[in-house]
């Protein structure tokens, strides 16, 4: 009889899988070094510079500007996740279900600018959107408007860039979640007596939701933190959004408040992503979002 | 004019014509499967009766209706997929008022309806469950029951029962084809499984290339198939070619060439001279211990395999293999050893004379 065959495998993981764990040292170190200790500096900072206590906290809530920003923060987030969130679903849905080669194209058309430089993009949309710019000329062109339209340093131009910068990861996530979703299910729906209307309302959208989440969550905490769109496109004579806000007190050398409205902006995301990962089961929407397309 | 009437139904793909002018009809309450191997259109097939795949050609009607252009939500037809494709994001009692929803029936309505048809899938209790939650019969249940309880005109089953495993396939065989019964519905039912077409249907369409090559009752495609593809799609065959050397009113003598010869009985014409196909089944042929037997037909045992109530002999005989297959019972015990010498004989009636005269292209 031939000698029983060792279950390949069985002795390695007891063995040596523990030591295959230090490959994740650097990623760590690495971490470690260049995110967190930054980042417990900024926290410390807050709390100790120029005193010991919550003075910078404190000066943050007796300011109307700091917390007008913070406010200011929070709706441009919601409204750019919205705004991405409808045309994102939309142009998600063309790729799901045009031709193969459109959808290649189309798919293209949203990945690419998003390995583009983000202050390049920001410049050209810059170019696009000034009172010389394509949009205003065209338009004066076709008579429509006799008056260059002020497009540019308005919360119009950062919501619109915001938008543009960020499509990209509202689109492939919902994307992704669709094109798992069997074509049976809406079938089966209009076997059932469903119109197309209500075979996509009852049926697909639902099913497509958990993209919808997770592509809003990414949007809507990267949107808190954006910095350059707001600074180049923005009306910088009013309103400043908390990462400007943070800067420009960085930039007087003001560590200590800087730190303070850096560390707000912290605890805004990790409060969102906190609310999110309790309503939405956040592990179980990335997993299917990111893992789930076959 | 049949309750289901479809005729020259034509599918192309680019240049690939999956549905070749495909005519096929069902009487009300008939059970019909669509037997064919994989790719040969049975799924495409089913999909143009639903109306979620528009035809190239030809015509769909039920109950005398022309429903050929008619959107799949104006059909009343009912679908059980091979996916199931139960919605994951409703409960069982949902998906199967979806339907009933569509169709506005009051909230009473529904949930007697609802409550009515887990009953005859035996279900009762489960209206509450995510289809996640139920085993590969139960989601299979929850399919039948969503797509008849808004009493659909036609039922259409994709290889429902290929998901299960045997034990369950063969039980919910019986239970299918009990409810179809009780309901009264019309059904098409796919599948590659030839046991499964033969013991469920009234009849059999056996599909091959998108078009039906024959249709008719389980055991006349059975017993007398048309030609060698049906002949092997229902099961094993023999098959034995030569050229018809005489002629009588009970049948032919076959003559196979090399001084061997069959007699076949069967009341189908043919000339003397003419090539012709005869397919054997391998259960129709008895095997006995070499001249202690009336048979002239000796060969060998090349192959044995136990297969629990039979075993598969391949036997070398006519100069060729012929595969034979025996019953086993504790009373009879078969008993062929390897390269045995053993005599081959089967009644004459046995020789299934296939009509194109082809045999297996
Ligand atoms: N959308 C499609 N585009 C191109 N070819 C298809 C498409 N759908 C099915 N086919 C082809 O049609 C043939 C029949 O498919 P199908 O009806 O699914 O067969 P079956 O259900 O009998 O296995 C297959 O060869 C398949 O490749
Ligand atoms: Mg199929």
């Amino acid at each position: 009889m031939a000698p029983t065959p060792r279950i390949a495998g069985s002795r390695r993981r007891g063995g040596s899988q523990p030591r295959w764990g230090l490959l994740v040292f650097p990623a760590a170190l690495f971490m470690v070094f260049f995110f967190a200790w930054p980042l417990g500096q900024m926290i410390f900072r807050s709390f100790t510079d120029p005193a010991m206590g919550l003075d910078n906290y404190a000066r943050f809530v007796q300011t109307p500007s700091g917390v007008r920003s913070l406010l200011e923060t929070l709706a441009m987030s919601a409204v750019v996740t919205l705004t991405c969130a409808v045309v994102g679903y939309v142009y998600a849905y063309a790729i799901r279900f045009a031709s193969r080669r459109v959808a290649a194209l189309l798919l293209l058309a949203v990945i690419f600018p998003a390995g583009v430089n983000l202050l390049v993009r920001t410049f050209a949309l810059q170019v696009v959107l000034r009172d010389t710019g394509i949009i205003n000329q065209l338009l004066m062109r076709l008579h429509l408007i006799g008056e260059h339209l002020t497009l540019i340093r308005t919360e119009f131009a950062v919501a619109l860039g915001m938008t543009c910068m960020l499509l990209p990861y509202m689109v492939l996530p919902i994307y992704s979640v669709m094109r798992g979703i069997n074509p049976d299910y809406v079938q089966a729906a209009a076997g059932l007596g469903a119109r197309p209307v209500i075979a996509f309302a009852r049926v697909f959208l639902p099913m497509s939701l958990p993209g919808l989440y997770a592509g809003s969550l990414i949007v809507f905490v990267a949107g808190l933190g954006f910095y350059v769109v707001p600074q180049l496109l923005g009306d910088n004579g009013g309103g400043r959004f908390l990462s400007q806000y943070t800067a420009d007190y960085m930039a007087q050398a003001e560590w200590g408040y800087g730190s303070a409205i850096g560390t707000i902006l912290l605890l805004v995301t990790l409060t969102t992503l906190a609310i999110a990962a309790r309503v939405l089961k956040v592990g179980e929407i990335l997993r299917m979002s990111f893992g789930g397309a076959r | 004019m049949a309750f289901l009437e479809i005729r020259d139904l034509t599918k192309v793909y680019g240049e690939k014509v999956v549905l070749d002018e495909l005519n096929l009809s069902a009487q009300d309450g008939e059970f019909i499967s669509l037997l064919g191997p994989s790719g040969c259109g049975k799924t495409t097939a089913l999909r143009l009766i639903a109306g979620f795949l528009q035809p190239d050609g030809g015509s769909i009607a039920v109950n005398g209706r022309e429903i050929t252009n008619l959107p799949a939500y104006r059909r009343n037809i009912g679908m059980v997929f091979q996916s199931y494709a139960l919605f994951p994001h409703m409960t069982v009692g949902q998906n199967i008022a979806f339907g009933l929803e569509q169709r506005r029936f009051s909230r009473g309505e529904i949930s007697k309806a609802v409550d009515e048809s887990l009953d005859m899938v035996r279900l009762n209790g489960f209206a509450s469950r995510r289809p996640a939650e139920l085993s590969g019969g139960q989601q299979q249940r929850v399919a039948l029951a969503r797509a008849l309880v808004f009493k659909p005109q036609l039922l259409l089953l994709d290889e429902s029962l290929s998901a299960l495993d045997k034990k369950l396939r063969v039980q919910m065989q019986l239970e299918l084809r009990q409810i179809q019964k009780e309901v009264g519905v019309t059904a098409v039912f796919v599948t590659h499984d030839h046991e499964e077409a033969l013991t469920m249907s009234d009849r059999v369409a056996v599909m091959r290339n998108g078009r039906i090559v024959q249709l008719d009752t389980p055991s006349n495609v059975y017993r007398a198939p048309v030609d060698g593809f049906v002949a092997e799609s229902l099961g094993e065959a023999n098959f034995l070619r030569g050229s018809v050397r005489s002629k009588d009113g009970s049948g032919f003598v076959l003559d196979l060439g090399d001084g061997l010869s069959l007699a076949v009985a069967t009341d189908r014409q043919v000339d003397v001279g003419e090539t012709c196909t005869v397919a054997i089944r391998p259960e129709d042929i008895e095997l006995a211990p070499a001249r202690s037997a009336r048979s002239d037909v000796v060969g060998h045992v090349r192959s044995i395999a136990f297969a629990g109530n039979t075993t598969l002999y391949v036997i070398e005989a006519l100069r060729r293999e012929i595969r034979v297959r025996r019953p086993n019972s504790a009373a009879a015990e078969n008993g062929f050893a390897l390269d045995q010498e053993v005599a081959l004989a089967w009644n004459a009636g046995a020789a299934l004379v296939l009509s194109d005269r082809q045999g297996v292209s």
